[in-house]
């Protein structure tokens, strides 16, 4: 509608509604019922379904996570090592890999995978001698931390 | 196998030792004073599995070994694809030749700019995988990228909504994104 000035302002009615009503109900054409028809219905409908669409946002991250986990936790455990202890060996060996990538691992390459957890086994196991044993003793290969400059 | 008692007593005699044979063979003297096998109990042992950890010399050995097979086999190029995980824009991807990646925001270079990605965590090919601590160094891998495309992201909305209490809020946000396509993966033979 183009209303420039104040005078044609005062003089008018609506009259684009129908653009109006369009614009949300564009946004229901897929549903099922008379909400994808009426607006009243339709309406309610959408701003469910928007709410909807905002909150599941932040639960797709999660269930995403909770999925990776789970995927490596099936995966190490076929290869006998719990997922705690396994993670927790990686990040001490310096092998800062996400959940996310090493569930792409297990899947797709499961002969590196079995090479993971056995790094992880074996700093696992150099973990238990250490704090067993005296300190007297050096750390193990695997245990050793590396401090370089990268670049 | 053991000696006669007298001589027992005489090599413990300083330490001041109770002549019953200790049932607790977790302290670290004093444990099995009559050198004789104790019969299994459950206490004779600790619950957890005794660790043997392998000789280092026979190790090194084998790592080396290892190490040669490896260095052979990038040397005369005996891999084919290679794929790499690779640490860009504060997520990490696992990427081939020829791969397309959608990032979520803006990057400096222009459209059909080559991007060489620095960040490697990981270089795997079908025989053999080489793991950074965390990175692989710059002289090792190398990952070029070509820029594509430079778009904008479909209208996503954010609408939040409590029925009863007249409280609804819409925004619709639009976020800038680039498509890099990963134009190779290489190695250089250069490991010690």
């Amino acid at each position: 509608m183009v209303l420039l000035t104040a005078p044609l302002k005062v003089r008018t009615h609506l009259t684009d509604r129908f653009w109006r009503t369009q614009d949300l109900l564009q946004y229901a054409r897929h549903f099922r019922g008379r909400k994808n028809r009426c607006y009243r219905l339709a309406i309610r409908a959408v701003t469910r379904a928007f709410v909807k669409c905002t909150n599941a946002r932040r639960l797709k991250k999660k269930n995403m996570r909770t999925l990776s986990i789970n995927q490596i936790t099936a995966a190490s455990q076929e290869h006998g090592l719990k997922y705690p202890s396994f993670i927790s060996n990686l990040v001490k060996c310096q092998v800062e890999f996400n959940r996310k990538v090493l569930a792409d691992l297990a899947i797709y390459e499961p002969n590196m995978f079995k090479s993971l957890v056995a790094l992880a086994k074996r700093r696992r196991e150099e973990g238990f001698a250490a704090a067993l044993g005296d300190e007297k003793e050096p750390a193990g290969i695997f245990s050793q931390v590396v401090h370089y400059q990268w670049r | 196998m053991s000696s006669s008692p007298t001589s027992q007593w005489r090599t413990l005699g300083d330490i001041g030792h109770c002549c019953h044979p200790c049932l607790n063979p977790w302290e670290p003297h004093g444990a099995n004073v009559f050198h004789r096998p104790l019969p299994k109990t459950s206490l004779t042992s600790p619950p957890w599995p005794k660790i043997i950890l392998p000789d280092p010399e026979e190790e090194t050995q084998q790592h080396r070994e290892v190490l040669r097979r490896v260095n052979e086999l990038i040397a005369t190029g005996q891999y084919g694809r290679l794929f790499a995980v690779v640490h860009f824009a504060s997520r990490q991807w696992k990427v081939t030749n020829g791969d397309l990646i959608l990032i979520e925001n803006t990057l400096d270079a222009k459209c059909g700019e080559r991007i060489r990605m620095e960040k490697v965590l990981l270089v795997g090919a079908d025989d053999f995988t080489l793991i950074g601590k965390p990175l692989l160094g710059l002289d090792l891998v190398r990952v070029e990228a070509t820029v594509i495309e430079k778009t904008e992201s479909w209208p996503k909305i954010y609408m939040k909504f409590k029925r009863r209490k007249n409280f609804r809020r819409k925004k619709i946000f639009i976020r800038p994104q680039t498509v890099l396509r990963i134009n190779t993966v290489e190695i250089a033979p250069s490991l010690s």
